[in-house]
C-alpha cells in the first residue's frame, strides 16, 4: 500500500505542476520548483539532522528523504493557494503583489485542515513515524498544526516580497537560491526547538 | 534592488474543472483515505476529514455563486 500512494502522490503532484505551468506560465513555474526544492531541502535536513519524525523505509527517494514526503509540500502549499484564489478572489502573481493578511490566514486554514487529513491516516497506514510522547489530539500531532501553516505562510510571503522587489530571470533566481535553503533549514529546525521547548 | 510594478497578467480562460485541478485532486485523496480506511481497518476517521472537506465545500458554493452572479474583480 505504502508504493500505491507513493506513485499517487508523485502523480497527483506533477498534475499540479502541470497545473502551474497551464494556469500561470513561466511565474507558475517558478512558483512550483521553487516549493519542489523547498520540500526536498526541508525533508532532508530533517532526515540527516533526526528531527521531528522518521521515515518508513519507503522505495522512491529524494537524498535521504523519501520523495513523497518531499513533493507534498510543493503539492500542498500550492493547493492551498488554489483554493484561496478560489474563496477570496484574491490572485497571486509574481511582480507587484502584497498578499493582504487575509490571503495569508485562509492559507494558514486550508494547511491546517490538510494536516488533519494527512496525519491520522499517515498514522494508521504507518508511514508517519514522529518522536516518542509527540502529543497529539485526535491522532493529529499538535505541533503539525503549527508546522504545516507556518511553511506555507512564510514561503508565500518570503516569495512575494522577492517578486515585488527583484525582476524576473536572473535577480529573482539568485533571491529564491537563498531564501528557499534558508527557509528549509530555518523550518525545520525552528519547529524542532519548539517541539522541545513547549514539550509538545 | 529596484522597485517596479507589472500589470497582472491575463490569465487563460480554462474549464471549471481544469482551474480546480488541484482541489479536485484533494477531493479524491479525502475519498481514496476513507476507502483504504474502511476496506483494510474497518474504521473511517471521518471527525480529521471534516475540516477539509468543509473548506472543499466552500470553494464549490463560492465557484457556484460566482458563476452565477460574476464579480467585477474576478476572474
Amino acid at each position: 500500500m505504502h508504493f500505491f500512494f507513493e506513485l499517487l502522490t508523485v502523480a497527483f503532484t506533477a498534475l499540479t505542476g502541470w497545473h502551474a505551468w497551464r494556469l500561470r506560465g513561466g511565474d507558475g513555474l517558478w512558483l512550483f520548483s521553487s516549493l519542489l526544492v523547498l520540500g526536498t531541502l526541508r525533508e532532508n535536513f530533517v532526515a540527516l539532522a533526526q528531527w521531528l519524525y522518521g521515515f518508513a523505509p519507503l522505495r522512491l527517494r529524494a537524498g535521504a528523504a523519501p520523495m513523497i514526503a518531499a513533493v507534498v509540500w510543493a503539492f500542498s502549499i500550492y493547493a492551498a493557494l488554489c483554493w484561496v484564489e478560489e474563496v477570496s478572489g484574491e490572485q497571486w502573481r509574481v511582480a507587484g503583489w502584497r498578499p493582504t493578511w487575509r490571503f495569508f490566514v485562509l492559507v494558514a486554514i486550508f494547511m491546517m485542515a490538510l494536516a488533519c487529513l494527512y496525519e491520522p491516516f499517515l498514522a494508521l497506514i504507518r508511514m508517519a513515524r514522529w518522536e516518542e510522547g509527540t502529543w497529539k489530539m485526535g491522532g493529529v500531532p499538535v505541533i503539525a498544526l503549527v508546522g504545516y501553516p507556518s511553511l506555507a505562510v512564510a514561503f508565500l510571503a518570503a516569495f512575494a516580497a522577492l517578486g515585488r522587489r527583484l525582476r524576473r530571470g536572473g535577480p529573482l533566481l539568485a533571491g529564491l537560491a537563498v531564501m528557499v535553503p534558508l527557509l528549509a533549514f530555518a523550518h525545520a529546525w525552528g519547529l524542532q526547538a519548539l517541539k522541545r521547548a513547549l514539550g509538545w | 534592488m529596484e522597485m517596479f510594478v507589472e500589470p497582472p497578467p491575463q490569465r487563460p480562460a480554462l474549464p471549471v474543472w481544469l482551474r480546480l485541478l488541484p482541489l479536485l485532486l484533494i477531493a479524491v485523496l479525502v475519498a481514496l483515505g476513507s476507502a483504504v480506511e474502511a476496506i483494510r481497518f474497518g474504521a473511517l476517521l471521518w471527525s480529521s476529514k471534516l475540516p477539509i472537506v468543509l473548506l472543499l465545500a466552500w470553494a464549490a458554493v463560492r465557484i457556484t455563486v460566482w458563476r452565477r452572479y460574476p464579480r467585477n474583480s474576478a476572474s
